[in-house]
């Protein structure tokens, strides 16, 4: 040994971080296969039955193919046990016979008479040199000068082995199987023994036959019923395989056609074939999917009849609206030529007939929603601007009822893919329910932007909203007390529209409010048009409140609802 | 979710089950049950010994143990028996013969002459008679030797208690005393060539070996082939023939397993005689029967009834019908079966001046031969029948002295009579009797007996012993002859008693007449001691015994002019057991005659 220890230990350090390495490599494949291998089980059905079949099979015929192998040795090894006892006991008596002349062990005679006897038994037309055929010995363990003797001439001793000799020279018949070799290979034995009586005292016969055509049967028997077995357990997996996927292929195009059926493929029907339960599958299944058809287009039907009927009627209405209107300006002009109470009159008639143009207004746009006809004209745009447009616009408002607007935006321009018309509606309604609602005291409107959305609030520390109104603000027409006079002379729909516009943005509205705090609505806008929103810039709930109510009234409409999908909000 | 990945867990698990599932490699000892308890030996485990060495405390008894010592299990066994009685010096002096190992078989014609001074050493002489020798699968041959004196000397080792001998003879001794006490009498049957009837063949088994080793040693004995006495009128058993297996020891069914070349065209009825021979050398039990398997084929199954008429002597009866001749008749005697029935055969006119006469009785035919007076010759009648009468026919020539006539078992109605010294042989249906051609034997025939499977024959020729084994073909010719070393000299005549042992009567050592009950081989004598006076035997007729029954043979003879019938009820034949005859007493009788002479069984 030359080499320096240190350079060994580090070779060896080496090559065990390389083993360990290549372990941990075999763990990660293993339980990756294994990871893949549950995947599999829990997706595909056939994979499952496939796999219980060859398992309960392969245990089934594996249970049956022990059972023949066993019984079929058995009972080669019962007809051997069966001859060999046959042939020993006429030995047995041949023998003694032949040992029947001597009365005592040292009889000159005894050893040719031994020789003789092993001769005589071990067959007649025998080969005494044969290696491989059935060997007689006849022994004398209690008279040590008897020798002992076989034919053929092997050595007995070892063959027999002390324990069956023990027993046969206490007076027991006994047997036992012994593989040795006797120069022609390693054979197994079935050696029996018995005691002969001779008339001075006993002396031991032994047969030692060979079980090789035993031997080769039952390992013949045994390999041909492994492999019909395991050829079996192969047939019947290929045969679940096969019949499963008769049962699931029909199930898999089940669900794709209701999969298609329900993105709106109305007509998509199933091939209806034969007469058995997947046929009956199929036929219930498109006797479903043409109702469901009838009845989607029938309620579409319905639902485009009635946008339409709103839809003409608001255009209708408009007609004679604006003659009405023209009337009604020109009477307004000329109200100091009337007397007081009819130029009173033609104020109201003006300050009326200016509310039923802006309801008519928000109708129609609302019918424009409902219809589908809405349409979003995004742009690039800065957001800082509009803000401060809407707040100069309602300025008029806000000097008039005293309320203080207080406006939080980025010095930096917020750029966003939006309608501009839309979200400066948006922001005009939201402020001026604020400023309405907003008790006198300031209302305060905030801009806010991320890298996916902007946002703004509108906060007022007015009456606010009582539990569960948040959600009830958006619907059409509510009002939270009805007795309230508007000032502005709303419609009751501006909420609603400006939901509607949020969502064809692709964002959200939402709304809080606690009694006695105020509320606060936040819009959130997405900065390029038609992504999906995760979340908002801003906070819905104000930092400033006394009251805690996470997710308080949030109108989060669904992402990206289905074109065809109308529905009532 | 948590549910998926326990069920794909769930699923490895099977799919790991399924594949280690099969025959496992090894399982544990799995015990099936409890098997019976070895049985015990029957009888003493080692049998019979000869005694050993310490047995003897003098030299006489030591010497007479030393000529047993090489009983027992043969080769090596017998081999270290004897050489425990040698001083350990002069051991390598008993050598181990090559092939086999074979004992002489002695008869001591004396007690062992024993000289020496003191207890040191003694000098034994022994004067002895060969007998043959034993060899090992128990056939005793004929001696191959003529040494009647053997030397050997006894003493005491230094540091060693008790006798031994310090230069043993150079070859393995037993005596006739070691053979007929510590050896079984064993027959093994051979075919003769025709294939009709079975030869029996005597063999020693040696009483070492255990009962249950007994028939294995004798289907090993069978299987080696017949003794040189019967080998040229037998077959032997295929070559190569061998047991395949032991011979169990079994009760009821004999199961004996050869080798292919026993049979090898694997016919049944080739097998029949196999198993007729098998059976009746190792287990003469014909109430059971044998399982013979021929390697190679499915065993087959003989009841032992079936296997009976292989051996005629089966039908040797228990009490056979005697007859005697008085005053030139043949009577019956009283004492017999059948004895209220007239004489089969014989008319009245055959039935005078009969001199000595033979019957036989094959199924419905009766043979008869006799030997008649005519004038001062002797002709020789033969004539066979029914039981009521038939024809008879006077053979050509007369002659001088006639002997005894007996019939032969077997076909052709052959019957053999030594008349002049020679041999003759006569056929029912032949009118010219014809010479039996003795090879190596003097003209001076005096007596024959013919052993019950009709291939044998014993013969008196110039006062000594012989066998003859018979070959019977258009005629019976001698194939083979064997003297038997008998004590007896001078011997007059002889007949069969069973199958392997004859009575003879002759001289003993003593020169006293007696009748001795010898082996066919003739080591073992039985010597009754029964005086029979000073009288020569003039006339001795026997009836063998069964194989198969429990009795003795019978015998009658006469001598001194009287007729003894040896197991009947009073020993001699007296007046009143004689069918037929006056009380009268006949003018050339002794007082004491009751007037039978040449009594003869019904063969």
């Amino acid at each position: 040994m030359t080499r320096p220890p240190t350079a060994a230990s580090a070779l060896a350090a080496r090559a065990r971080a390389v083993t360990r390495a290549r372990w941990l490599a075999a763990l990660h494949r293993s339980s990756v296969l294994a990871a893949g291998l549950h995947r599999t089980w829990r997706r595909s059905l056939q994979v499952r039955v496939v796999t219980i079949t060859l398992v309960a099979s392969s245990l089934l015929v594996g249970g049956f193919a022990y059972l023949v192998a066993t019984q079929s040795s058995n009972i080669l090894l019962a007809k051997a046990e069966t001859d060999a006892r046959r042939r020993l006991q006429s030995g047995r008596d041949s023998a003694a016979e032949q040992m029947s002349i001597h009365s005592h062990p040292r009889d000159p005679l005894l050893p040719s008479t031994f020789q003789r006897t092993v001769l005589n038994l071990a067959g007649v037309g025998g080969d005494p040199g044969e290696v491989g055929g059935t060997v007689v010995a006849l022994t004398a363990a209690n008279f040590p000068n008897i020798n002992t003797e076989t034919s053929p001439r092997v050595d007995a001793r070892r063959l027999i082995g002390d324990e069956l000799a023990r027993s046969v020279a206490a007076g027991n018949q006994a047997h036992q199987i012994r593989t040795f070799d006797l120069g022609a290979g390693r054979v197994k034995y079935l050696v029996y023994g018995s005691p002969v009586p001779t008339k001075f005292g006993q002396v031991e016969l032994y047969y030692l036959t060979p079980l090789t055509t035993q031997d080769d049967a039952a390992n013949q028997i045994r390999s041909m019923v492994l492999v019909t077995g395991l050829a079996l357990v192969v047939l019947l997996g290929v045969v679940s395989a096969l019949v499963t996927r008769m049962v699931v292929t029909p199930v898999r195009v089940a669900a794709r056609t209701a999969q298609r059926l329900s993105a709106g493929l109305l007509d998509q029907r199933m091939v209806v074939d034969g007469e058995d339960d997947l046929a009956l599958l199929a036929a219930s299944f498109n006797q479903m999917a043409t109702n469901l058809q009838r009845q989607i287009v029938r309620l579409e039907e319905m639902s485009r009849l009635q946008r339409r009927f709103t839809s003409d009627v608001s255009h209708e209405l408009r007609t004679p609206l604006t003659t009405v209107r023209m009337a009604a300006d020109l009477i307004f002009s000329e109200r100091e030529e009337f007397s007081p109470a009819v130029a009173r009159s033609a104020e109201l008639l003006q300050a009326e007939l200016d509310r039923f143009e802006s309801l008519l207004t928000d109708l129609l746009e609302i019918s424009r929603f409902d219809a589908g006809f809405a349409m979003l004209d995004a742009e690039p745009t800065d957001l800082v601007p509009v803000v401060r447009r809407t707040v100069d616009r309602l300025d008029s408002l806000a000097r008039r009822l005293g309320v203080e607007v207080e406006v939080n935006v980025p010095d930096t321009p917020v750029i966003a893919e939006v309608d501009p018309r839309r979200v400066e509606r948006i922001l005009r309604n939201l402020l001026g329910n604020a400023i309405e609602h907003g008790e006198h005291r300031p209302v305060e409107i905030t801009l806010g932007m991320d890298e996916a959305a902007v946002a703004v609030t509108v906060r007022d520390h007015g009456v606010g909203l009582k539990s569960g109104e948040e959600k009830l603000v958006f619907n059409r027409f509510w009002r939270s007390d009805p007795s309230r006079a508007r000032q502005t002379g709303g419609t009751g729909l501006g909420l609603s529209i400006s939901v509607e516009d949020a969502r064809l943005h692709g964002g959200w509205l939402e709304a809080w409010g606690a009694p006695g705090d105020g509320a606060q609505f936040r819009l959130t806008l997405p900065v390029r048009a038609g992504d999906r929103l995760t979340s908002s810039p801003l906070r819905l709930v104000p930092a400033d409140t006394t009251a805690g109510a996470p997710f308080a009234g949030e109108h989060r409409p669904d992402p990206a609802p289905p074109v065809a999908a109308g529905g009532t909000r | 979710m948590t549910r998926r990945p326990l069920a794909v867990f769930a699923a490895a698990v099977m799919v790991a089950a399924v594949a280690a599932c099969g025959i496992p490699d090894q399982t544990d000892v799995a015990v099936d049950g409890q098997r019976p308890a070895p049985g015990l030996a029957s009888g003493p485990q080692f049998g019979q010994r000869p005694p050993t060495r310490m047995a003897a405390q003098d030299t006489e008894t030591f010497v007479e143990n030393f000529l047993k010592a090489a009983a027992g299990e043969t080769g090596h066994a017998a081999v270290n028996q004897v050489r425990d009685f040698v001083a350990p010096k002069a051991r390598d002096r008993v050598k181990e013969q090559k092939p086999e190992v074979t004992l002489r078989v002695i008869r001591l014609l004396e007690r062992p002459r024993i000289t020496g001074a003191g207890a040191e050493a003694d000098e034994v002489r022994l004067r002895v008679q060969q007998l043959g020798v034993l060899k090992p699968n128990g056939a005793l041959e004929p001696p191959d030797t003529r040494e009647t004196e053997y030397t050997f000397t006894v003493g005491s080792v230094e540091g060693e208690a008790g006798k031994f001998v310090l230069v043993p003879p150079p070859v393995l001794l037993l005596s006739e005393d070691g053979l007929s006490t510590l050896y079984l009498q064993q027959a093994v049957y051979f075919w003769d060539l025709e294939q009709r009837v079975l030869v029996p063949d005597l063999r020693y088994l040696p009483l070492a070996v255990p009962r249950e080793r007994r028939r294995n040693e004798l289907l090993d004995a069978l299987l080696s082939g017949p003794s040189s006495a019967i080998e040229k009128i037998v077959q032997a058993l295929p070559a190569g023939t061998k047991s395949a297996r032991n011979v169990p020891d079994t009760n009821d069914v004999l199961k004996i397993s050869l080798t292919a070349d026993a049979a090898p065209a694997g016919d049944a009825r080739q097998l029949e005689p196999l198993a007729a021979q098998l059976m009746w050398s190792l287990w003469p039990d014909f109430g059971k029967s044998l399982e013979l398997t021929i390697e190679g084929q499915a065993p087959r199954t003989f009841r032992g009834v079936e296997l009976l008429a292989a051996n005629p002597a089966h039908e040797l009866a228990q009490t056979p019908e005697r007859f005697c001749v008085y005053q030139g008749q043949v009577r019956r005697l009283t004492s017999s079966t059948r004895a209220d029935e007239p004489v089969p055969l014989l008319t009245p006119a055959v039935n005078r001046n009969v001199v000595s006469a033979a019957l036989r009785r094959d199924g419905d035919v009766t043979s008869a031969a006799l030997v008649v007076r005519h004038g001062q010759a002797r002709r020789i009648v033969i004539g066979s029948g029914p039981a009521q009468g038939g024809t008879f026919q006077t053979l050509a020539g007369a002659f001088g002295t006639v002997g005894r006539p007996v019939w032969l078992k077997g076909p052709g109605n052959v019957g053999l009579v030594p008349a002049d010294g020679r041999l003759l042989q006569f056929q029912v249906g032949s009118p010219a009797l014809t010479e039996v051609n003795l090879p190596g034997l003097p003209d001076r025939v005096t007596a024959v007996g013919a052993a019950p499977d009709g291939h044998r024959i014993v013969l008196v020729v110039a006062g000594r012993l012989y066998v003859a084994a018979l070959s019977r073909g258009e005629a019976a010719e001698v194939q083979s002859v064997r003297e038997l070393p008998t004590s007896l000299n001078r011997l007059t005549s002889a007949d069969w008693t069973t199958e392997n042992s004859v009575v003879a009567a002759g001289l003993n050592p003593e020169r006293r007449p007696v009748l001795y009950d010898i082996t066919v081989d003739g080591a073992i004598e039985i010597r009754p001691t029964r005086d029979l006076g000073t009288a020569d035997v003039t006339h001795l007729a026997a009836y063998p015994a069964s194989p198969l029954g429990s009795t003795g043979g019978y015998r009658m003879y006469v001598a001194n002019g009287i007729a003894y019938d040896q197991l009947g009820p009073g020993e001699e034949i007296r007046a009143d057991e004689i069918a037929g005859a006056t009380t009268g007493a006949s003018p050339t009788a002794s007082p004491r005659s009751s007037g039978a002479t040449a009594p003869f069984f019904l063969s």
